[in-house]
């Protein structure tokens, strides 16, 4: 009885442990770094996370992670309510459907990856943002936020890569 | 055989087909929903975030303290060469000091006879309550800062929010232990603000950028680089004459201003109310 509940726990926190990173990642990225590039332009940590758990584990991060991610930033952000959501959902359904196309899923492809996949996410947000606004938001700050990501895939990548080899590997699939 | 279970007429298994196939569909329609909702001010939608926030915001001041730690560690040492310049230029300063503060107080004292003799009434004193910065957000989508208020209840939506500089933003959303700030370049701010010696009327918006924009300017306003901006006071959100920011650049189509605090040094900000009266309850009553 005891060894079933021990097992039933640690099979649970492995399972919520990739939304539970990409939480922190979400809480991390909004630190004030007193930066000037940082207070105009942030790199779009739960993008980045949505990509690599959608890429590498979408049985541990499906719709109702990406639901939940994409509601925690949006009640983080004074953006408008379920843009974020909407961001997440579109980069998760690109990764998913073009998952097949990453081969052999190598730290590089990935990277690569990233810079193809994260740009029509970005800019489906922007539209649906600037059709909220009805006023076309400035495409600057969303530029330089894909190059911040895409800059600092590699730590946040490496950290999940990390939790996903050491952590997760006893895991039972 | 196991019996397949019914709800109402459909099969389980098959109405868990059917939500996982239109599960996609059933987000996109919730998006759509949360965006509907929030345009229109949903007072359930605010509560759920405002709740949300106040778990979230005491996880990032913990997470803030050793990055500051780290980020006030580097700035001391940057620091360490200019000290003993800026002691000396303290001490000018302060000497300076010292004589204008014995002049303010002969002002003072003359202020209040002479308001006594014309029977003048007081104003309410602004009231301040200084927050620190946890969470900073700019991007195009938001500029704003998320200040921990801890258990302080006198915070509200609408006030505003200074640095040592000046005006940097409203209160947007109170929470039991933090607030929002709706910085002043975010979209959804807007300033009537005086510009230069002319005070020329005009509009401060934000449009998400890194500075704000002056609009609603009359033809014939002559408006030079290095012009003052300060709010106008009309509108009963901010009180007349508190600096903003200095116009950085005029084209025929944008005049930019820069504001005078610094977004991205900001550690400590500080709301304040200055008791004015709210012009929808003027209109509306109290009960509005």
């Amino acid at each position: 009885m005891r060894e079933d509940l021990d097992e039933f726990i640690g099979s649970l926190s492995v399972k919520i442990l990739p939304l539970f990173m990409s939480v922190l990642w979400l809480i991390a990225a909004r630190i004030p770094l007193h930066s000037e590039i940082f207070a105009n332009a942030r790199p779009l940590a739960g993008l980045m996370c949505v990509y690599f758990w959608s890429l590498y584990r979408p049985d541990l991060f499906g719709l109702v992670s990406v639901l939940i991610l994409g509601i925690t930033a949006d009640i983080l952000s004074l953006a408008p309510f379920g843009l974020y959501l909407f961001i997440y959902l579109i980069q998760y359904l690109i990764v998913v459907n073009s998952a097949k196309y990453a081969g052999d899923k190598t730290f590089e492809t990935a990277w690569l990856g990233i810079c193809i996949t994260m740009l029509p996410a970005l800019f489906a947000g922007w539209l649906l943002a600037s059709v909220y606004y009805a006023f076309l938001l400035p495409l600057k700050g969303l530029f330089f936020s894909y190059l911040l990501s895409v800059a600092l895939y590699p730590i946040l990548g490496g950290a999940n890569a990390f939790m996903l080899n050491v952590l997760m590997k006893d895991e039972e699939l | 055989m196991a019996k397949k279970r019914r709800v109402l007429f459909l099969h389980l298994s098959h109405l868990r087909r059917t939500i996982q196939k239109f599960a996609i569909v059933l987000l996109f329609f919730t998006v759509f929903t949360f965006m509907l909702l929030n345009k229109t001010n949903n007072a359930l939608l605010e509560k759920t975030s405002t709740t949300a926030n106040e778990i979230i915001t005491p996880i990032t001041e913990i997470m803030v303290f050793p990055a500051s730690l780290m980020l006030k560690g580097y700035e001391y040492l940057r620091s360490l060469q200019k000290i003993d310049m800026e002691n000396q230029a303290l001490r000018e300063e302060n000497h300076r000091l010292i004589i204008a503060n014995s002049q303010n107080k002969a002002l003072e004292i003359e202020n209040k006879l002479l308001s006594s003799l014309l029977n003048y009434r007081i104003p309410p004193q602004a009231e301040f309550i200084t927050a620190k910065v946890v969470a900073q957000e700019g991007s195009t989508f938001a500029h704003a800062l998320t200040v921990y208020i801890g258990k302080d209840k006198r915070v509200a939506k609408g006030q505003i929010a200074i640095s040592d500089k000046g005006v940097i933003g409203r209160v947007e959303e109170v929470g039991s232990n933090y607030a929002k700030i709706a910085l002043i370049n975010n979209i959804n701010s807007k300033i009537s603000v005086l510009i230069g010696k002319s005070r020329t009327r005009g509009m401060l918006v934000g449009q998400n950028e890194e500075w704000p924009r002056l609009i609603l300017l009359p033809l014939d306003a002559e408006i030079a680089v290095g012009d003052k901006v300060i709010t106008s006071g009309i509108g009963g959100v901010f009180p007349q004459g508190m600096p903003i920011g200095k116009v950085s650049s005029v084209k025929k189509d944008a005049v930019m201003v820069k504001p005078s605090g610094n977004f991205s040094k900001i550690e400590y900000v500080m709301i304040v109310n200055y008791h004015l009266p709210d012009p929808a309850s003027e209109i509306y009553g109290e009960d509005k």
